[in-house]
């Protein structure tokens, strides 16, 4: 299977469709007066617009390769599980509930990538490989489409010449292999690891620092210790350092970026 | 199917009334909506200006309405199948519903079933109201808490708040039990002293391990209950 964005042969249909949206409502609001149609109308177009501001950003998102040959910094390299992508955060439990009365659901993206991209983005170019498929890439870090044959290869290569590595560590083969990337090439001060956090997510928690324990030898807190939080980075004694990535998105992984500043060029490029 | 008569035929009972009174409001409402999308372009004001969207607006009810009935009248057609009976579908989704239902009546033996309160034994719960029918094997519970519902007038205005016991089997199935507070609290402990190993109360915690780890979720309670343990207190029971 080829991983490239398929993205091209879609973009009339993401176009065409706010548009005939839009459209439509004009000309439903030529057959009444009646303000209120007005207020939804307004508040309609409004909600349509955001959606159109939201592909537009993800039409022009820059692909990931020709970043990197325009922005010569050592790319900060982001490994995650694709479903990490697509992962949200529900306001009540989920699953097939019978009887009882409707309690409304809202979901949030789970995801940090905006704020890292945020952060990130001023350290050096933020990139990943992005998910097979995909219609539109995800707002955060600059994607890169790679067929089967080539992506160990292509992040590989990536690796070697990042500056920092954002590892988000799952189970699955593909993010293991990258664990064990990650274990061979980067400095330990160089990595910002994003675990679940263990306020939140107790459970996962446990399993993902018995997996850092197991690969890098390294023990993150443990979880009646350990601070809520979203992500450690490591000093020059493999320290763990909790970091928040939620909140205030100007200030989420500031820490992590006067880290490496203050590092410069030491400890990069190991093999 | 034949079904042991006394706490199953009751609960049986008990919702096909429900079901019955359901259909023949619905049905009144349908036609209702019928006959008002007839005569609907003889008295709208507008309909002169706009006589399209005067006769999509009464074509829409007209056919709505008719869909309703036909819906109304083809569910109340599945319901008298055995396969389609309410309390059967419950049951089947336990097991055998012969069998369950004969464990139902040894476990509740001696009590006459009552719509809505609920009934934890030391293998089962059940409860019935209106055209809700809920029965759960407690072996197969891991989670459960009680529920707080505000409801607001649209989305703004407060209107007071309902209770419901909330409990979530390892399949993934939920059900909302709506009780009264005190007797939502008092069902959670008794199902806590039935099944001490499965999480009760609410937290943020536990909700994110349900929707995202609930492998390691369902783990944690079989390792409980393994071990014959109650698990430690969950944050809040609600």
């Amino acid at each position: 299977m080829l991983r490239r964005r398929v993205s091209r042969r879609n973009h009339p249909l993401i176009i065409a469709s706010p548009a005939a949206a839009v459209l439509l409502f004009l000309e439903l609001f030529s057959v009444t007066s009646d303000y209120r149609f007005w207020i939804y109308g307004a508040a309609f177009l409004l909600l349509g617009a955001l959606g159109g501001i939201a592909t537009g950003l993800q039409l022009r998102a820059p692909d990931a390769l020709e970043l990197m040959r325009r922005d010569l910094r050592p790319p900060i390299v982001f490994l995650r599980s694709f479903q990490e992508d697509h992962r949200v955060i529900h306001e009540s439990p989920t699953g097939d509930r019978e009887g009882g009365e409707y309690v409304t659901n809202t979901q949030r993206k789970a995801s940090h990538e905006d704020t890292l991209a945020h952060r990130l983005r001023g350290v050096g170019p933020f990139v990943a490989v992005g998910q097979p498929g995909e219609p539109l890439a995800t707002l955060g870090a600059a994607r890169v489409y790679l067929a089967d044959h080539e992506w160990k290869g292509t992040v590989e290569s990536m690796v070697h010449r990042a500056g920092a590595v954002v590892l988000q560590p799952e189970f699955s083969s593909g993010t293991l292999w990258e664990v064990e990337l990650v274990i061979r090439a980067v400095d330990l001060r160089r990595l910002l690891l994003v675990v679940p956090n263990p306020a939140v997510r107790p459970l996962r928690f446990t399993r993902v620092r018995q997996l850092i324990a197991e690969r890098f030898g390294v023990t993150l807190p443990p979880i009646d210790t350990c601070p809520p939080c979203d992500a450690f980075y490591f000093d020059a004694t493999k320290r763990p350092i909790p970091l928040r990535l939620d909140g205030n998105a100007s200030q989420a992984a500031k820490p992590f970026v006067d880290h490496l500043l203050a590092l410069g060029e030491s400890g990069r490029g190991r093999t | 199917m034949s079904t042991p008569a006394g706490f199953v035929d009751g609960m049986r009972r008990r919702a096909r009334r429900a079901y019955r009174r359901s259909s023949i409001i619905q049905i009144v409402l349908a036609t209702g909506l019928v006959a008002y999308g007839f005569y609907f372009p003889s008295f709208c004001g507008d309909c002169d200006e706009h006589p399209l969207l005067g006769w999509l607006l009464a074509g829409g009810m007209v056919i709505g309405g008719i869909a309703w009935i036909v819906g109304v009248i083809r569910g109340v057609l599945k319901r008298r199948t055995p396969s389609g009976d309410p309390l059967n579908l419950q049951l089947h989704a336990c097991g055998d519903p012969a069998a369950v239902a004969s464990e139902l009546e040894q476990e509740f033996a001696g009590q006459t079933f009552r719509p809505k309160r609920v009934y934890v034994g030391g293998h089962w719960l059940c409860f019935e109201h209106k055209t809700q029918v809920t029965v759960r094997r407690i072996d197969a519970l891991v989670w459960a808490y009680v529920e707080r519902v505000r409801h607001k007038l649209n989305g703004v205005t407060p209107m007071g708040t309902t209770n419901q016991l909330i409990v979530w089997s390892r399949d993934g199935r939920g059900a909302a039990i709506p009780l009264k507070r005190k007797a939502a609290d008092e069902a959670l402990k008794t199902l806590q002293a039935a099944a001490p190993w499965i999480f009760a109360g609410y937290s943020e915690a536990l909700k994110e391990s349900w929707n995202n780890d609930r492998d390691d979720f369902i783990a944690l309670v079989d390792e409980a209950r393994r071990q014959n343990g109650r698990l430690a207190p969950q944050g809040d029971p609600h």
